[in-house]
């Protein structure tokens, strides 16, 4: 057995270290805060681990979402919960030593068993030898889209992708139930924070030339993500991003009035319907539901390309209700529900 | 002495990945304070995430996007692609995952306006009264 020099093997094992000394030093740190700074550079970390298997798309999805979105939405729970936090608790006792062991027995059972398991970046490995080269070697021919990653996501698994982003907007809703309250005994407390009228100039100036680019670049990610990693939901998590930007840099109301919550709700809704729409489209014209080949007559072009351009329309729906998702997320979360004043 | 180096290159990153389960599953049980309990739910879950892309990985593979040749004709040796079917999957379930991470985090703000406090004692202390 040989190993590729190129693999940088060191490089790996020093990231990996690094982000089992962040995932302890998150759970061990006292302070919310800082538990969630360490859990966003635990998700830097972990993305360069997956550029480097190669897992580009994984990849910018994981620096738009688990490094920033996940990090902020942590950041205003925890300047909310912080607040009514008591600083002197008594250590904490508990099962520690029993759960220590049972946890060690546990996991030297699994790292035994990974003797089984192919070598790591194996080529002949089971998962590398069955399913995974029809995509790559038949995905052109099919649906003219080299992204491999984009054609199985949005055309050979579209049912999965579908219902992933059904799961997204119920998540939506139910963050939305669960916080939205009416009741005036907690908007008092609310009310007590000093309103926040800082002049942050600099701040305020960088977001206001930064913005723009952003969702351009929002944009170009989910168009040109037949030809390049992105898609729609790097492009929606972005273009999601620049709005809780604006919330950032001024305040929630600035970014409300730019984009209403009623609003959100109809791209929330509006992307799902987007996406079950062309599928029940394909469905009506004769063919299986999300079957894009059946709109190859009313687009004028050829079956492949009609399958090259039912995957962007999808993708579309999926970046309006990502976009909407997290937006709507960021409002209810930093601000506990009442959407008066957040982060 | 190569065997072993050879055993530890092939190997190591299903390590790290059981590696940083347990830890997370450690500070789920272990940890007092519900927004620990969160955090070690999300690294649990980047392990599972970790191990399932570490199997679609390809040595000398490059980015699952198809080179074409001069003459516009798609190169197409698998073996010169990593697996993308690991990347679709984990791609989702990251999104999922944020979503997940979007209702924890209210029902643990929900949980301190109820009960005034994230930590699992006081809870069941006040939940008792």
């Amino acid at each position: 057995m040989t190993w590729d020099a190129s693999l940088l093997w060191q490089f790996d094992i020093l990231i990996l270290l690094m982000m089992v000394i962040c995932a302890v030093t998150a759970l061990a740190l006292e302070g919310l805060l800082s538990s969630a700074i360490a859990t966003g550079v635990y998700s830097f970390l972990i993305c360069l681990m997956w550029t480097h298997m190669m897992a580009v798309d994984v990849a910018f999805t994981e620096a738009a979402v688990g490094a920033a979105i996940s990090t902020v939405i942590f950041l205003g729970t925890a300047q909310y919960i912080s607040r009514w936090i008591k600083k002197d608790r008594p250590k904490e006792q508990g099962i520690k030593q029993l759960t220590l062991v049972i946890a060690m027995i546990c996991a030297g059972m699994m790292l035994a068993a990974t003797r089984d398991l192919p070598d790591w970046a194996d080529t002949a490995s089971p998962a590398s030898t069955h399913l995974s080269p029809g995509y790559i070697e038949q995905g052109y021919f099919e649906t003219a889209t080299p992204n491999v990653v984009t054609a199985v996501l949005a055309d050979y698994r579209s049912y999965d992708t579908m219902f992933e982003v059904v799961v997204v907007f119920a998540a939506a809703l139910v963050v939305m139930v669960l916080l939205r309250h009416t009741s005036h005994k907690h908007r008092k407390v609310l009310h007590l924070r000093p309103k926040r009228e800082g002049r942050d100039t600099v701040l305020r100036g960088a977001a206001q030339s930064i913005i723009p680019v952003m969702q351009i670049f929002a944009l170009y990610v989910l168009f040109h993500g037949h030809y390049s990693p992105g898609g729609g939901f790097q492009g929606g998590v972005i273009f999601g991003a620049s709005f809780i930007l604006l919330a950032l840099c001024y305040n929630l109301k600035f970014s409300m009035n730019r984009f209403k919550e009623h609003a959100v709700l109809w791209c929330c809704a509006g992307g799902v319907l987007l996406y079950a729409g062309i599928g029940a489209a394909c469905l009506s014209l004769g063919m299986n539901f999300l079957g894009y080949g059946a709109l190859a007559d009313g687009l004028g072009v050829s079956v492949v390309m009609a399958r090259s351009h039912g995957i962007l329309a999808v993708e579309i729906g999926v970046g309006i209700t990502v976009m909407a998702v997290m937006v709507s997320l960021y409002y209810d979360l930093a601000s506990g529900g009442d959407l008066e004043d957040g982060l | 002495m190569d065997d072993l180096f050879f055993f530890i290159i092939a190997k190591y990153n299903y390590w790290a990945a059981i590696v940083l389960l347990f830890i997370g599953l450690f500070g789920m049980i272990v940890r007092n304070n519900l927004m620990k309990k969160i955090i070690g739910m999300v690294i649990f879950q980047t392990a599972i995430l970790l191990f399932i892309v570490s199997i679609g990985a390809k040595r000398g593979a490059t980015v699952p996007i198809l080179k074409f040749s001069p003459d516009k004709q798609p190169m197409l040796d698998a073996a010169t692609y990593a697996n993308p079917l690991p990347h679709v999957l984990i791609l989702t379930a990251i999104v999922v995952g944020v979503a997940v991470l979007g209702v924890a985090l209210a029902l643990l703000q929900k949980i301190q306006r109820v009960h005034g406090t994230i930590e699992e004692d006081e809870i069941l202390e006040d939940m008792r009264k």
